[in-house]
């Protein structure tokens, strides 16, 4: 079967041994890559799932999918799951770039990392498999520092995955960053390679993968780049203004987080959004391996150049804290890239310190809107210096030891994102039940429907039908992280074309409903995980301000976020009991009980 | 001889707002029993047709890239096109959205 290569890599850095394992085409359909594999894969390594995520049974897993490599736009992405640090739930994230495309055409579907090296190493993928390497002249350097000195090392040709100091320094939400740009972002990911004593992965490849039925793949590709050339957010919005273009609508919705989720209007918008980087800072677009959106954005502020800000740093890092300078956040934005740190997370940590401090808890030296205190807080956390050390380790253990739950803007341990759920209630069961903690895109992205109108238009106020919504928006999205390909596309792209794509690649017959049971299999494996992990339904929840205080002003006034009922809706439709597990039947139909060695 | 009688606000979000080169007008209303289609029709007349041309307008259905929203409220949930707009009211223009 084309689109994969049917074998993985293996290796151990307790030994240092390297094995080439084979990945059989069953597997493949069933789970099809990426995120599925890596699901599947993280289960056999750990056999019972309760590994601890610093320790050297934590599996780390990266995976590209049947569609990775292949000449469409959107194809250049590859996940990688391991157990996180900051969450202790499963964590699949996924990165951009040229590194997955690079990683397909080295001639493996996946690569697995198993125990932990005594001295810092590195891993050099290639058609002939992976060398370990030494990497103890690397260990302190920064992400880009890290990447060029291993693109003047090998060759200008590879793209490197490298881990900054925030990882080295143990913060809980290190990020892996591709090529000095892009980053596998959430939960820690790079804080386990850290534990691992691993500092970059650097790949390169030749082999080009092929594509089983050409003329029809020539058709559905062909149907694909026109839709996204007719289609305005694929051809105009995001090439134009990237995803920072959502930052005024979202905020005209009355539904932008503001200082820490106290608001849902921010003022000073029009000094942030996508417009005022066009105007102001931004300097290319970029894209990644293949792109046709080209929705990233290469800045240059007091003569410094980098990427970003995109919308969930520019609002994390901004309007979430009541910050209205652009080049403060896009210097803050530049410093996160660079220690290789979770821009999200490092923003709903500094807004809780803010929070807290204002409202008397505990003094972090920093309050709303000091923006001459935002780039000094960054540089403490990545160090873990003073209280940096304690903003290090994320909002839900900052309120375990401080107090203030009811502020710490978290769900399963990790921050939520750029959407108010009191102005899309969809979004409320997207973070509440999302497997890697408050994930705008694990979650669902109702906005999409509920915001937006795509597909359909549904009333962001209303509560029934959400939960069957957001659940199937989730296993679509699980396709799009298994095959693996950028949802960006998904706007204009539709499930239909992808199953033709898919199957013109693979040789499958796939309609789009199959597709989508998949990704259902997918989400259910993971919950699985999770349950298995010690998650329950007490954990399918949101911070108490969602659910009890009203948003005050805007087109969101007086609104909060009724979970419960949609959260039994949603657990309906799953197939899942009353507390939120799959029942024996939706397993049997998944097909999932003969891959979980401990259910 | 008609008399002013008030005016309506009308918003431009995202690439509409860069492309126009505007981002709210006041615009004065000169008329009882006016429409979203209407109000559109009057300002594109100011804009010597700019505004159609960017927001490729049929008036046929409100266009599923777009949103129109009459105090903060879709159109597509009210009369379309159709729906009656009236003095102090606020419209607001958008492109479909995505990202994150």
């Amino acid at each position: 079967m084309s689109g994969y290569w049917s074998r993985y890599l293996e290796v151990d850095l307790t030994t240092r041994t390297v094995k080439t394992k084979a990945l059989s085409l069953e597997l493949s359909r069933k789970y099809l890559g990426g995120r599925g594999i890596g699901a599947y894969l993280y289960a056999q390594y750990t056999q019972n799932p309760d590994v601890e995520p610093l320790g050297e049974d934590n599996p780390v897993i990266l995976a590209v999918g049947p569609i990775t490599g292949i000449p469409v736009s959107g194809s250049g992405r590859m996940s990688a799951t391991t157990r996180s640090p900051l969450t202790n739930a499963l964590l699949d994230t996924n990165a951009g770039g040229m590194f997955g495309a690079f990683f397909k055409f080295s001639g493996f579907d996946a690569l697995v990392i198993i125990g932990r090296s005594k001295d810092p190493v590195m891993l050099s993928v290639s058609e002939e498999g992976v060398e370990i390497m030494d990497a103890k002249a690397l260990w302190g350097l920064s992400t880009q520092e890290t990447t060029k000195a291993l693109k003047e090392r090998l060759s200008q040709g590879v793209s490197v995955c490298a881990i900054g100091q925030a990882s080295e320094n143990g913060v809980l939400y290190g990020s892996v960053c591709v090529d000095g740009q892009r980053h596998f972002g959430r939960g820690g990911m790079g804080t386990v390679w850290a534990s691992k004593k691993l500092k970059a992965i650097a790949v390169k490849g030749k082999k080009r993968p092929e594509v089983m039925h050409k003329e029809a793949f020539d058709a559905a590709s062909y149907e694909l780049v026109k839709v996204m050339k007719a289609h305005p957010i694929t051809s105009k919005v995001l090439p134009a203004l990237g995803t920072s273009s959502l930052m005024e609508v979202i905020n005209f919705f009355g539904m932008l987080p503001t200082r820490n989720f106290q608001q849902g209007v921010f003022e000073g918008i029009q000094k942030v959004d996508g417009e005022a980087i066009a105007d102001t800072i931004l300097k290319k677009q970029s894209g990644c391996w293949g792109c046709m959106i080209r929705c990233g954005r290469h800045t240059e502020v007091d003569g410094v150049s980098g990427e970003g800000p995109e919308y969930e740093t520019n609002w994390a890092l901004g309007p979430n804290l009541g910050i209205d300078d652009l080049h403060v956040i896009t210097k803050a934005n530049y410093l996160c890239n660079s220690y290789g740190m979770d821009s999200i997370t490092a923003g709903g940590s500094i807004a809780f310190a803010m929070e807290a401090t204002e409202k008397g808890l505990y003094d972090f030296g920093i309050r709303f809107g000091e923006k001459e205190k935002l780039l000094e807080m960054i540089h403490r956390i990545a160090k873990c210096e003073e209280v940096g050390q304690l903003l290090a380790q994320g909002s839900k253990r900052l309120a375990a030891r401080l107090g203030g739950e009811e502020f710490a803007m978290n769900v399963k341990g990790m921050e939520l994102a750029a959407y108010d759920p009191r102005g899309a209630k969809g979004m409320g069961v997207v973070y509440a039940t999302s497997n890697r903690g408050a994930c705008h895109l694990r979650g669902g992205y109702s906005v999409g429907f509920e915001v937006m109108g795509a597909p359909r238009r549904i009333d962001r106020f209303a509560t029934t039908g959400k939960g069957t919504h957001v659940a199937r928006s989730q296993d679509i999205g699980a396709f799009y992280d298994s095959a693996v390909v950028c949802r960006f596309n998904s706007y204009a792209v539709s499930m239909d074309i992808w199953a033709r794509i898919l199957n013109a690649v693979s040789g499958t017959d796939y309609t789009s409903a199959d597709v989508e049971m998949i990704g259902s299999r997918i989400h259910n494996l993971e919950r699985l995980i999770n349950l298995k992990l010690g998650f329950s339904k007490r954990d399918d929840t949101l911070p108490r301000r969602l659910l009890t205080e009203p948003l005050t002003e805007g087109l969101s006034k007086g609104h909060t976020v009724a979970l419960e009922e949609m959260l039994q809706e949603y657990y309906e439709f799953r197939g899942w009991n009353d507390q939120g597990v799959p029942t024996a039947r939706t397993i049997e139909r998944l097909e999932l009980k003969e891959d979980l060695p401990w259910l | 001889m008609k008399q002013d009688k008030g005016s309506i606000k009308v918003r431009f979000l995202s690439v509409y707002r860069m492309e126009l080169g505007v981002h709210m007008i006041d615009h004065p209303v000169h008329q009882e029993n006016l429409t979203v289609k209407g109000l559109i029709q009057q300002i594109d007349r100011s804009m010597e047709g700019k505004l159609t041309q960017v927001l490729k307008l049929d008036y046929a259905s409100v266009p599923s890239d777009m949103l129109i929203l009459l105090n903060g409220k879709s159109i597509f949930h009210i009369s379309g096109f159709d729906t009656p707009i009236a003095d102090n009211d606020e419209l607001a223009i958008m492109p479909m959205v995505f990202g994150g």
